[in-house]
């Protein structure tokens, strides 16, 4: 069986891990792993599964994700969050979908200066998908904005 | 069956505290080494700290994230099965997870060996990565037992 074949397959085993219900990250390291011993073999993929996981866990890039859902928890447990929202709605809640607007704008910024897409994502997660909610914003509008705007603040140069 | 949950609820507990000082202590390490920069005395060693203390961080905060169902799932499938096809298809899932984490912590526990032989360090403070490689095995142990209890209980809540 070709490579390319077996790439085919293994994404098609990804898609069914995620519709059986089996968690993200759960379902990509598995499918990763059964991919990686088809093509090679499977001592191979186990030597990979543990370097892969131990160097990525204590990789120095990945910590700032950790550390901006922190801070975006205590923005949100803090009231910051909520206050920056109430008087953000004040401003542009006459227009339709306007927090959805103002999350978009606010998230651009953040990440053209933080520099990081899943950082800007999970920071947002924690502050603007609850806010949102909190004003009756449908749950696939706010998740949907959150997801996107991380992408948006690439187009942003960094100084 | 009741003592396996309260072994799982207490240990997941504990290492989610372990997690959050970690956060914590990253975080504060980081915001001493940028003030003491700026009177030219850094904190020597803070970037591989802050690196191992990241792997703690995400390692050490998995069974507890299982326990709160924070994991990303995938339901619009499933959630639409009545209840007698939700059910094996939850215990397929879950023995799936089972596996997984049982490769990961069998071969990150044959890491932390290899890396303990060669005596494998950091290169500014010499600190060790063994102990890391060993404490993320023992999450993922600890997973397995969480999610195997999370198996255990759905089935009998159903029946």
């Amino acid at each position: 069986m070709s490579i390319a074949t077996i790439g085919f397959l293994v994404i098609l085993l990804l898609f069914v891990f995620f519709l059986l219900g089996l968690e993200i990250g759960f379902s990509m390291a598995l499918a990763g792993f059964i991919g990686f011993a088809a093509i090679v073999n499977v001592d191979a993929a186990m030597n990979l599964v543990a370097k892969d996981i131990f160097s990525v866990l204590s990789s120095y890039g990945f910590t700032v994700i950790a550390m901006f859902v922190f801070m975006g928890q205590v923005g949100a447990s803090g009231g910051v969050a909520r206050s920056l929202y109430d008087s953000a709605y004040r401003f542009i809640g006459h227009i339709p979908g306007g927090l959805a607007l103002g999350t978009v704008v606010a998230g651009t910024a953040f990440k053209a200066i933080c520099g990081s897409s899943p950082a800007t994502a999970a920071t947002f997660a924690t502050i603007a998908v609850p806010e949102m909610d909190r004003y009756g914003y449908d749950k696939r509008l706010s998740c949907g904005t959150v997801a996107t705007v991380g992408t948006l603040g690439s187009l942003y140069r960094r100084a | 069956m009741n003592a396996l949950s309260s072994v799982a609820r207490d240990l997941s507990r504990f290492m989610y505290v372990i997690a959050g000082t970690a956060l914590a202590g990253s975080m504060f390490l980081t915001v001493a080494d940028v003030i003491l920069r700026q009177f030219t005395v850094p904190i020597v060693g803070t970037y591989e700290l802050v690196g191992l203390l990241g792997a703690v961080v995400v390692g050490f905060a998995i069974p507890q994230t299982s326990r709160l169902q924070g994991h990303v799932i995938m339901d619009f499938v499933t959630s639409k099965l009545s209840q007698s096809w939700q059910r094996p298809f939850h215990v397929l899932t879950r023995i799936l997870a089972i596996g997984t984490f049982a490769i990961i912590a069998w071969n990150l526990w044959g890491l932390g060996n290899d890396l303990k032989t060669s005596g494998e360090v950091t290169l500014t403070l010499q600190l060790p990565f063994y102990p890391v490689a060993y404490g993320i095995a023992l999450c993922c142990i600890v997973e397995c037992l969480v999610l195997f209890v999370d198996m255990v209980e759905k089935s009998e809540e159903e029946k």
